[in-house]
């Protein structure tokens, strides 16, 4: 059984989970400190989300177990939740600082007045970062982001 | 934190304000016309007024339409002029504001102006506050100042601080007329505010508008909150330590459970307190106490040591289980400061493990893809875009 791993950080309220949820049916199993999906592409292949709320620190121990030997680490940031703006970008520069692994900005809500520019502007956009847009609503958008990346070189 | 409101029929001279002197202690709202600014101030009156105009005639019809507007004559007044109208300052000072500021003007200059003004309002808050009293409510319950103030038959709204959550009620000759907290109706914001036994209180004897929304007499408000505090302390004291971390335990069926309780279950998702919860809902305590202890009961929640034994437990129980060996494999942690890491093992020393653990022909042989010359990408891709 070949297995691929993808930390999914960002959080609750801004539906990080839709992006296993929209593609599997088997519910999410809670552990302690993170829920996991598993996502059975065929009977040898399988891909575990590993999502965890970034808000609680008492887990963020759990980063330094999964994010190291990921394919990739993807960050939920709702732009309209302000609370979690701040966070976010802390998380953003915690992660560069400290895995190599290439972090995806899945960037919601995808209908939303801000311009890309701003958005980019507003992350400083460099070569490491990756910026996708997410609509919680689309399987196509989970798909897209997904594809995107299992396809960037590390 | 100061809060503004900047008149000005031009938005771009409210935004460059607000850019360049908004921070943390001074906030502003904007309205483009003297209507737009009497629904604000009638929503939430601000600390102090900014009318931007292009003449003073512009700004006099502003302020002369605002003083229609009840409680505006209370609010400090700052004018923004062309400087060609500076001669005219007069007609202005005459209408009672409290500074005229002349434009252009450099930048670091309006910013020492600003802060000169907003020190003056301050000072004026500080001396309307003494009129008041505060304190914190470690030292006087809000059982003991309602009584105090229903005793002493006062008027006035006294108000609650907590970390960033804010209660009010209001009082008139000793009477309760109404309260506000979050989203809920007078008497539960009662009931929630009094379980608070630490923050901060401020009593304000000011004639500060309000709704008569209890009819409850402040004796029998009283009594029901203190039969509500017995009731919580019981139920509370059937429950693990408010302060404890609960989990939801892995055998929760949440696709038997009715959307209604789900939300309350979900928020205890990768750990929280009991205290936490009591928070982070709008609703009374009993009731959220009640949905609580049926969670522990049917051991959808459990405390932390609990959840650690329970998961030993079932670990032993289903050892033959690849996908459980791997998990407990990866996640276990020797102790509270030492982690038993994925980072630590090598990729040969993986291999090793993966071999010992699954000699069994039997179980299926687990392998993570951790560089990419392992994926097939093509494969993978195609299997994703088929789903």
């Amino acid at each position: 059984m070949n297995i691929l791993e993808l930390p999914v950080l960002g959080s609750h309220q801004n539906q990080t989970e839709r992006i296993y949820t929209l593609l599997a049916d088997q519910p999410l199993r809670n552990f302690e400190g993170f829920d996991l999906g598993v996502l059975e592409l065929d009977k040898d292949l399988q891909i575990y989300f590993y999502f965890i709320n970034q808000e609680n620190e008492n887990f963020h121990y759990l980063w330094d177990l999964i994010i190291p030997h990921a394919v990739g680490c993807l960050l939920v940031f709702n732009w309209l939740d302000a609370q979690s703006i701040e966070l976010n970008l802390r998380t953003i520069e915690y992660i560069e600082g400290r895995f190599s692994t290439p972090l995806h900005i899945c960037s919601l809500p995808a209908e939303s007045d801000i311009p890309d520019e701003l958005i980019r502007e507003e992350l400083e956009m460099n070569g490491k970062r990756r910026l996708h847009t997410f609509d919680p609503e689309s399987k196509e958008s989970v798909k897209h982001i997904l594809s995107q990346v299992l396809s960037v070189k590390s | 934190m100061v809060e503004g409101l900047v008149i000005s029929e031009n938005i771009a001279l409210f935004e460059e304000f607000n850019i360049n002197f908004s921070n943390e202690k001074n906030n502003a709202d904007y309205a483009n016309s003297p209507g737009t600014a009497k629904d604000l101030i009638a929503m939430e009156v601000p600390d102090y007024l900014v009318v931007i105009g292009e003449s003073t005639g512009e700004i006099q019809a502003i302020l002369q339409e605002l003083t229609e507007a009840e409680g505006v004559d209370k609010i400090p007044v700052l004018c923004l002029i062309p400087f060609s109208q500076w001669n005219n300052r007069s007609q202005l000072w005459q209408m009672g504001v409290k500074d005229i500021i002349a434009l252009p003007i450099l930048k670091e200059e309006m910013k020492f102006q600003l802060d000169r003004f907003l020190n003056t309002i301050a000072d004026v808050s500080a001396d309307q506050q003494e009129a008041g009293m505060h304190g914190k409510l470690e030292d006087y319950s809000l059982l003991d100042l309602i009584q105090i103030l229903a005793a002493n038959k006062k008027t006035g709204v006294l108000n609650l601080y907590r970390s960033r959550d804010e209660g009010k009620i209001w009082i008139e000759d000793g009477h309760i007329q109404n309260a506000d907290f979050r989203t809920l109706k007078p008497l539960e914001a009662i009931l929630k505010l009094i379980t608070w036994t630490e923050g901060d209180f401020s009593i304000t004897f000011d004639e500060e508008k309000y709704e008569k929304e209890i009819e409850m007499e402040t004796q029998d408000i009283l009594l029901t909150a203190i039969q509500h505090i017995d009731d919580r302390n019981r139920m509370l004291e059937l429950l693990p330590d408010r302060s404890e971390l609960m989990l939801i335990s892995p055998e929760a069926d949440m696709e038997k459970m009715s959307e209604g309780k789900m939300h309350y279950l979900r928020y205890f998702h990768g750990g929280n307190t009991i205290a936490g919860y009591l928070e982070a809902f709008d609703q009374n305590d009993s009731f959220l106490l009640e949905i609580l202890t049926d969670f522990i009961e049917k051991k959808y929640l459990m405390t932390r040591s609990d959840f650690e034994s329970h998961i030993a437990e079932q670990d032993i129980q289903s050892e033959e289980s690849g996908i459980k060996n791997v998990i407990k494999r990866f996640f276990t942690r020797k102790d509270d400061n030492e982690i038993d890491s994925l980072s630590s093992p090598k990729p040969e020393e993986v291999e090793q493990l993966d071999e010992e653990l699954f000699d069994d022909p039997q179980i299926r042989r687990f392998k993570i893809l951790r560089s990419r010359e392992d994926l097939e990408l093509e494969r993978i891709l195609e299997k994703i875009e088929s789903l």
